[in-house]
């Protein structure tokens, strides 16, 4: 490390970690490799003519840097995580061993099909497991995230809509919908239009069904709503739409209230994404790993992504092309999917077994229900309870404080506390979702409402001050968001 | 990479010498080679004898014309002479069957 130690802006163990660049240095080499024997190279003009320039370091030094670097992250291991809509929830370690014995962490995605027929059961017992589950006959196991398999099902609707000869325009989304619901119908040609929610939180069905007609492709629908609400109309939902001539995407984010209870494919669905990495347990966040699997009635099936795997005279295979791709969307993904995922998923689901699984379903809805009933003492909800899996919460209770939900948000990290999602959904003023999962004991949630509690206590002293100079205790105070939101600097560049 | 002795040509010309042609001009570590016949069936067969012998071009490119017979082969620095010896001696046989 370089400078002066007595200048070291390391001060009582706080690190501040610079880049790699900045650390290393081109001259320097961590390892003592062995002359390389003389040999030709056939990198023909293909050679760099100047030096690359990356920063060399030893092998010490660049431990202590990812280990920094990786205490920097708060994640569900570092403590209570109850970011609404996201689930995060406990990764059994057992997943993480199964998903690193070699024989799959080893697997090259193009190998001999022979060779790997232990990985191709895997794929389809899991496959069986997500079918049973939600009660759909078919199932693409390709798309690599949630957004993606929104993709794939609304790529599938249009080609099943184009098939019968009645290409449609229109996709209606709830006013709660993920983000990513309208995005997707409209990377896929579709106007978007939302359905208002009614006064019980719910999608408003009299406007629905007021808006379904000949021009309506999909309706795509979170159940449980973003608002923690389990949507009681579907049955006629599906009815109003499928009368319409049109079809029922639904967005499985918010699987882990259902799984093991409810079967979407009873209540007229004609597909759904699964978020394997949230209700089926993977480390996630940051941008992945994630895996979101596609389930599908029968009548989707034919348009669903290779490949499929076919049971044949010699074991397993892998199958692309042929009869089978005459109506597929095409491929979605290079290779199978997110095979660590699959791995995790199917250790999670063997080691719940079907009663388990429908054990944490009901263990997360009951910890959300006992947040709403404890945080209602001194919180306002925008509906009444009971809630599913996840609680909401708006800003009535800050009124004529000074104090917003972004404040409390900041303030939460003053007391060690990650906080809830917030302004989301956004048809509610000032929203604060809280999703504590399944994995959470009483006495954290406890220790949360307890925190809440502290904090609309100091709201309501008129204490706004604290609160708008939050966090102090953090590491960083308020950032700027909406220029690094608007200008982000991704590249680094070396000091003049 | 210099120090990893990757972008080997004399490794690429070993493949030569048992009668397949090395299709890439220039690379790092990663070529196409031409076999004397169809390619998938090698991969089978030598797969069955612990060698993984490349990837063959129609499974990578399913349906394209002409590359029945061609060989995408890889070696990264963990490949030892050893195992390129043992490539050449099982792919050869496996050609000349």
């Amino acid at each position: 490390m370089t400078g002066d130690i007595s200048s070291h802006p390391n001060k009582g163990l706080q690190i501040e970690e610079p880049l790699l660049s900045e650390l290393g240095s081109p001259d320097m080499c961590g390892v003592d490799f062995p002359t390389p024997p003389p040999h030709r190279d056939r990198l023909g003009d293909l050679r760099r003519d100047t030096p690359i320039g990356l920063p060399g370091l030893s092998e010490p030094r660049i431990i202590r840097h990812f280990t920094r670097l990786s205490q920097k992250n708060y994640g569900i291991d570092s403590g209570f995580y109850l970011l609404g809509s996201c689930t995060m929830k406990h990764n059994p370690r057992l997943n993480e061993k199964l998903a690193r014995l070699s024989g799959f962490a080893g697997l090259h995605p193009l190998q001999p099909v022979s060779t790997a027929q232990g990985a191709l059961q895997l794929f389809d017992t899991l496959a069986d497991w997500l079918k049973t589950l939600t009660g759909m006959p078919a199932i693409a196991m390709s798309p690599a995230a949630g957004a993606h398999g929104e993709l794939c099902g609304t790529m599938m609707i249009r080609a099943a809509l184009e098939a019968r000869g009645d290409a449609r325009k229109v996709v209606l989304v709830p006013d709660s919908a993920h983000g990513t619901n309208p995005a997707t119908a409209s990377m896929c040609g579709y106007s978007v239009e939302a359905i208002p929610s009614d006064g019980r939180g719910r999608v408003d069905l009299a406007a629905l069904k007021t808006r379904l007609g000949d021009d309506v492709a999909a309706f795509m629908l979170t159940n449980p709503s973003t608002c923690g609400l389990f949507e009681d109309e579907i049955l006629e939902q599906a009815q109003s739409i499928h009368d319409a001539g049109a079809l029922f995407y639904c967005d499985g984010a918010n699987f882990n209230a259902l799984v093991g209870r409810v079967r979407p494919g009873d209540l007229g669905i004609d597909c759904m994404h699964l978020n394997l990495h949230k209700t089926f347990s993977t480390p996630h966040g940051g941008g992945g790993p994630g895996s979101g699997p596609l389930v599908m009635a029968e009548e989707l099936a034919p348009f669903a992504p290779p490949p499929w795997i076919v049971h044949g005279a010699e074991g397993l295979d892998l199958v692309d092309g042929g009869e089978m791709a005459a109506r597929s969307i095409g491929r979605l993904k290079a290779f199978h999917g997110q095979f660590g995922v699959f791995v995790r998923a199917l250790a999670f689901c063997l080691s719940h077994g079907r009663d388990g699984l429908k054990q944490l379903s009901e263990d997360a809805v009951l910890s959300a229900n006992y947040l709403l009933a404890r945080l209602s003492a001194f919180m306002t909800a925008p509906y009444p309870g009971p809630c599913m899996h996840e609680v909401l919460f708006d800003d009535g209770f800050l009124k004529c404080s000074g104090v917003t939900t972004l404040d409390i948000a900041k303030r939460l990290l003053d007391l060690g506390i990650h906080p809830m999602t917030i302004y989301f959904p956004l048809h509610v003023s000032g929203a604060l979702l809280i999703e504590p999962t399944e994995s959470e004991t009483l006495e954290s949630l406890d220790q949360f409402v307890e925190a809440m509690r502290q904090l609309t206590g100091e709201a309501a002293s008129g204490d706004a001050a604290k609160f708008h100079e939050a966090p102090i205790q953090a590491p960083r105070r308020r950032f700027d968001e909406t220029n690094a939101a608007r200008y982000p600097v991704l590249r680094w560049r070396p000091a003049d | 990479m210099r120090y990893l002795g990757l972008g080997d040509s004399d490794r690429a010309h070993m493949l030569k010498t048992i009668g397949v042609d090395v299709l890439t001009e220039t690379f790092l570590n990663e070529f196409v080679v031409c076999l004397p016949v169809a390619a998938a069936p090698v991969v089978e067969r030598l797969a069955r004898q612990d060698v993984f012998a490349g990837i063959p071009l129609a499974r990578l490119s399913p349906g394209m014309p002409g590359v029945e017979n061609l060989l995408l082969v890889a070696a990264t620095e963990m490949v030892r002479d050893a195992d390129i010896d043992r490539l050449c001696d099982t792919l050869s046989t496996e050609i000349a069957r």
